[in-house]
């Protein structure tokens, strides 16, 4: 058995001698040797090795290699060339043979027989029937509600697609679209940072390194959310100092220096605390040179003047403008603007104190230009720079005028209708809004030891540019997500981490619609939907600011599923009536049986899918997804990392899968009656006509997303590196070939990625893309072209007196803290009953959210959920370890095992995430029993203020043993409808059923 | 002499479980059999007396020990278990009856018995690949380059890991990726006579 008659060389000469083979070292050329199949030593095997990029996660893009003998995937191994992954490959990314060949993944359209909450007893039709059935039940839903009575429902955009999630912006015209589970995921992130800064801050570069590693609410070793594991181990062990913030002992936080043990939903009361730290600690050491130039803390704010402004972000102004393009917004701000002082004055020039002059002067907001300044200034590339891994490095030359804006005292000025006002720079309102957050305060708040929230402030603002803040979900989940993340951004900021190395460098958001080197979206991500309308999107009446977030997109391009849920249940505010979905889920945002009797009762509901998951089992029509080895797609580094690649087509599609973006949604808009996909906008006014195609095909798509490299181009789109460098490609197979030699691209080398603090450069604000001569302008795209300490969006939206709620706990717009809506503070009779507080989403390395329980290897490895508790808690609750248990909030009740853990905080638990059991019956495969949506809170005061995020962690719950009296069918453990036991043990028979067919091979 | 050895920096184990999936992979190891498992090991108070937050934790994979001195070759009625070369232990399944004694005798679970094939089976340390020259499957997967292979009669010097951006393997002795450790951090799992051969390197942390 052991012995091979194939030695390594061996291997090598067949493979080479395959046409189109491509051959890189590879960590197990035998790997293939010892397959079940003895005819593998076959020399007329065809065998390739194809440089690819996976999608066994959400969005870390590790380069992996995969090996096909004669158009079958037998092999994945991460790429150790990769530049963002490191070789790095998950046990997703290896187990997807398991799911690309799987029984019972969807092949062919299915129309549905039976009532919706039934078994579908899907009956399988042809493809042209499907598409006409879906085209025909959405028309039907348009003519008699109008367009927004479509919703989307978006995964995480895995089948490499983002056309679906803005299909219906751009064709139907809803305001509905986007993906829901954006919203309780990156989308409050990129919202809070659009705000304050740039969309994707929160994103970190760790491959150049970080003096002081800091993960916040992340578990990145196993989630690769947004760094590899590989990637986050190797910077953590070589950083000097590591901080973990969490409620619970983390796979990686097992070896941080300094742990801060927070009580769930107290983020934004650590981060309140870590910055009292950074600003009144003597041993912290801020870069106040940034806060002077770069920050609006300098501006002078007044109290007693009404809040005036601008409209920032209009349509065809490049200013403000977004990913998606720009919707409107009323800024209206305190900030003394030289209109409150002269008649005439300009509404966007700020006032500042200059202490040299000791006059009052301004700021042009719009030009970015201090007073007396007239050209831009950038740092000079022999005297202020140095070459640093790579990029350009350079240090800040300072105020390009005479001046030194003052950030303390109080002045006094006298306003255009003669009043004399004290105003005072927002740095004075800042430090004042911190004050109270010492460490013994923030400790009673959060339950984290005073000293320790002293020692991690001291360790990573102990001089400037030790690093980024990692930060993800668990920020975003108690109820005050947008405030929550504006607040680690200003830490980092404070300290001058901001796109520095190993900093807040951001994403592929920037490159849109800054310096755009590629398309992504072509060409949709230019968005064709009226303001007005775009207002329209449900929950907009309370979340005002959402439309915009759409125009940020990403996962920012999103709705409330909250409010959607109600338009469709209530008809309010409009009835919402079809749905659309690309492998959406009814239990990641918002409660799970709302959302399920809601899409229960929809007059239309159509989809792609790759799995009967419970959602699509609620669907009229279904088609079949592709998997992402079927198909080829340009890929990008979702995190900071700052690289690009290709998904490359492996094998033909089994069955009749297709991949969305070229052919479902083109299909699907001509049988609609549409005379174009997927738009009659040109992403640049000077697009030639020619590129216009109005039904492109697979080939046109992937062709015109590499469109911008192409050498021969009758006008430039890219901006190159530093260094002028630029990578030319001449169509879609040519990037794919150079690909194959190269690896992931470093945008370092490439693109202006390749400077550090893009901000000095004009990097960070978008360029009137008709002017090519137009300058690049140095700051931020916010309404003061700063970033800003006091957002003026949330001033002017959820500030004081205006028509929405205001932010709470915030101060004139700068953010502050929320208690959880559902603590033992904020609910103390409800805490009586339901005494634990529940926290949940930690990641397990095996599965994506809902994905992976049918692939054997995954399952095996953790057949069912399970929580995390205190042992001194369990014992008071009568738990022992493996119990399967009830937990119950005021909406509903779950059950998961009991895994006593000592690294978690007494009286909390956390709950495992997105559970359903694919061999339970259709419709439900037992959401209901394990899933912890059905937990979550519904009422809109329990949602985040601004966004509208549903109150995932930080809620109330009790938590008792299950037992056969407890239990339906007496059994504990959670059953189908008929008492068919949940699969819970690696020796289940069924697992073994779900191992690979290649019945619906396509060779 | 020789003696493969596979050793674990703990501290750089995150429980990825890359190592449990890349091994089924490789050695096509049926599916609710485990030839390499990761426990987690605590969180244990850090102290007498220590509560939350004072607690520690490590995870710690564990597969087949190639013992010095092993039990279940001792045990195998057939001769089926048997020591190599290399100092690994290898079944020959053509011998193996599937009587299980072994699966009995073994002090750390890690054998188990393949049904379809009647045969026990077990970490064989990627013998397809290392007689290849290639790093067993568990090493060269690992995601938090944790897991190093070599000759530990040669010494620290010959174990490699996970690949470097040239292809070429990391050595253990790469202090960019191996943290110094001392004679104290390095551990193995108890000996009960068997002389197990892997080794766990875990700084900082009380070894339990």
């Amino acid at each position: 058995m052991l012995d091979s008659s194939l030695t390594r060389r061996s291997f090598f000469k067949i493979a080479a001698a395959t046409a189109g083979a491509t051959l890189v070292a590879s960590e197990a050329a035998s790997t293939l040797l010892e397959s079940s199949n003895p005819a593998y030593a076959d020399a007329a095997d065809d065998v390739k090795v194809i440089h690819s990029t996976c999608r066994g996660c959400g969005k870390m893009e590790c380069g992996n290699l995969v090996t096909v003998r004669n158009g079958r995937v037998v092999h994945i191994e991460g790429d150790h060339r990769a530049v963002a992954s490191r070789g790095n490959l998950c046990v997703k990314g290896r187990a997807a043979v398991q799911a690309l060949y799987h029984p019972d993944r969807i092949r062919y359209p299915l129309i549905r027989t039976t009532p919706k909450g039934q078994d579908p007893k899907w009956r399988r039709v042809s493809h042209d029937e499907a598409i006409k059935y879906m085209a025909d039940g959405l028309n039907s839903v348009i003519e008699k509600y109008g367009q927004h009575a479509i919703k989307t429902l978006h995964g995480t955009g895995r089948i490499t697609t983002y056309a679906t999630e803005a299909y219906p912006t751009y064709l139907l015209q809803t305001a509905n679209t986007g993906s829901p589970a954006g919203v309780i995921c990156k989308g409050p992130r990129l919202s809070a940072a659009a705000m304050i800064c740039f969309p994707g801050a929160h994103w970190c570069n760790l491959i150049d390194g970080q003096k002081v590693n800091f993960q916040w609410g992340t578990n990145q070793e196993v989630s690769n959310y947004d760094n590899s594991c590989r990637v986050t181990v190797d910077e953590h062990v070589k950083a000097e100092t590591t901080i973990c913030v969490g409620p619970r002992m983390q796979n990686l936080g097992k070896e941080a220096d300094i742990w801060l043990d927070l009580r769930p939903g107290t983020d934004d009361a650590i981060a309140l605390g870590l910055l009292h730290q950074c600003v009144f600690n003597s041993n912290c050491h801020p870069d106040m040179m940034f806060v002077k130039k770069w920050t609006n803390a300098p501006f002078l704010y007044c109290e007693d003047i009404e809040p005036s402004g601008w409209t920032w972000a209009g349509w065809g102004d490049p200013e403000g403008k977004q990913e998606m393009g720009s919707y409107p917004l009323n800024v209206r701000t305190r900030i003394l603007k030289e209109s409150d002082l002269v008649e005439g004055g300009d509404v966007r020039k700020m006032a500042y104190w200059d202490t040299k002059s000791n006059s009052l002067q301004f700021f042009d907001t719009k030009k970015c230009l201090w007073q007396g300044q007239t050209e831009y200034q950038y740092p000079d590339r022999d005297k202020d720079c140095v070459e640093y891994k790579g990029g350009i490095l350079a240090k800040d030359p300072g105020f390009p005028v005479d001046i030194d804006p003052a950030l303390e005292g109080s002045f006094e000025v006298e306003l255009k209708d003669g009043r004399k006002v004290k105003a005072e720079p927002v740095w004075e309102m800042f430090k004042r809004h911190l004050k109270p957050w010492d460490e013994n305060h923030t400790s009673e708040i959060t339950g984290v030891a005073p000293e320790k929230i002293v020692a991690a402030a001291e360790a990573y603002c102990e001089e400037p540019g030790k690093g980024g803040i990692v930060f993800n979900l668990p920020l975003e989940h108690a109820g005050n997500s947008i405030q929550t993340s504006m607040l680690p951004l200003m830490l980092s900021a404070l300290m001058n981490n901001i796109d520095s190395p190993g900093g807040q460098r951001g994403c592929e958001n920037m490159f849109f619609t800054m310096d755009t080197f590629f398309q992504y979206h072509i060409p949709w991500a230019n968005n064709t939907l009226d303001p007005v309308e775009q207002a329209k999107v449900v929950g907009g009446d309370r979340f005002p600011l959402t439309p915009w977030f759409q125009m940020v997109g990403g996962a920012a391009l999103y709705h409330d599923p909250i409010s959607a849920a109600e338009a469709i249940l209530y008809d309010d505010p409009y009835p919402i009536r079809g749905m659309l979905s690309n492998s959406g889920q009814h239990f990641n945002s918002g409660n799970a049986w709302q959302n399920w009797q809601a899409f229960e009762s929809l007059d239309f509901y159509g989809g792609w899918e790759l799995w009967h998951s419970p959602t699509i089992e609620l669907a009229d029509v279904v088609l079949p997804a592709a998997h992402f080895l079927e198909v080829s797609v340009l890929r990008y580094t979702q995190g900071g990392e700052g690289a690009i690649g290709a998904q490359v087509q492996c094998v033909k599609r089994q069955g009749e899968a297709s991949w969305d973006s070229a052919d479902i949604c083109g299909e699907l808009s001509k049988e609609m009656g549409y005379e174009y996909w997927p738009t009659q906008n040109k992403p640049l006014p000077v697009w030639p006509d020619k590129w216009m195609k109005p039904w492109p095909t697979e080939k046109d798509m992937l062709d015109m997303s590499v469109l911008p490299m192409n050498p021969d181009l009758p006008f430039p789109i890219s901006v190159p590196a530093p260094d002028g460098t630029q990578l030319h490609v001449k169509d879609w197979d040519d990037y794919v070939a150079q690909y194959q030699e190269h690896s992931q691209w470093n945008l370092k080398e490439i693109s202006p990625f390749g400077y550090y603090y893009r901000f000095q450069w004009g990097h960070f604000r978008p360029r009137n893309a008709e002017d090519q001569n137009a300058p690049f302008v140095p700051g931020f795209n916010t309404p003061t072209g700063k970033f800003e300490l006091l957002s003026t969006l949330l001033e002017s939206y959820h500030g004081k007196n205006t028509k929405w709620q205001e932010a709470p706990g915030s101060y004139n717009g700068i953010p502050g803290y929320r208690e959880p809506v559902e603590s033992p503070f904020s609910a103390p009779e409800l805490y009586k009953e339901y005494p634990i507080i529940l926290t949940s989403g930690r990641r397990n390395p095996l599965y994506f959210h809902n994905e992976g329980r049918q692939q054997p290897w995954l399952r095996e490895l953790t057949p069912c959920p399970s929580f995390q508790i205190h042992p001194d808690t369990a014992a008071e609750l009568g738990i022992e370890q493996g119990d399967w248990c009830w937990i119950e909030s005021k909406r509903g009740k779950i059950r998961e095992c009991a895994d006593l853990f000592y690294g978690i905080r007494p009286g909390t638990i956390e709950c495992d995430h997105q559970w359903w059991y694919p061999e339970l019956s259709a419709p439900k495969h037992g959401w209901d029993l394990s899933n912890v949506n059905v937990l979550v809170n519904m009422d809109h005061e329990s949602q985040d203020p601004i966004c509208g995020t549903c109150n995932c962690r930080a809620y109330l719950v009790k938590v008792y043993k299950a037992t056969p009296e407890n239990s339906p069918f007496g059994n504990p453990c959670p059953c189908d409808d008929d008492g068919t036991e949940i699969i819970h043990t690696a020796t289940d028979p069924r697992l073994k059923e779900w191992l690979p067919t290649y019945e619906y091979e396509v060779v | 002499m020789t003696q493969y050895t596979i050793v674990t920096d703990l501290n750089r184990c995150v429980s990825c479980l890359n190592c449990m999936v890349a091994c089924k992979e490789a050695n096509d190891v049926p599916i609710g059999n485990f030839w390499i498992k990761i426990l987690r090991v605590g969180p244990n108070p850090k102290f007498e007396g220590a509560e939350y937050p004072d607690v520690e934790m490590y995870y710690l994979p564990v597969s087949c020990q190639h013992c010095k001195n092993p039990s279940c070759v001792e045990v195998c009625p057939t001769g089926a278990s048997h020591k190599t070369e290399n100092g690994t232990i290898q079944v020959d399944k053509d011998k193996c009856i599937g009587c299980q004694f072994c699966v009995m005798a073994c002090p750390y679970g890690v054998r188990y018995l393949n049904e379809e094939q009647g045969v026990v089976e077990k970490c064989t340390r990627c013998y397809q690949k290392t007689q290849e020259g290639e790093l067993p499957a568990c090493v060269v997967s690992c995601g938090g380059r944790a897991r190093w292979f070599g000759d530990m009669d040669k010494g620290w010097d010959d174990f490699r890991g996970s690949l470097d951006a040239n292809g070429e393997p990391l050595r253990l002795t790469d202090e960019d990726y191996i943290k110094p450790f001392t004679d104290a951090d390095v551990h193995s799992l108890p000996d009960s006579g068997n002389h197990p051969s892997d080794r766990f390197i875990l700084r900082n942390r009380v070894w339990r």
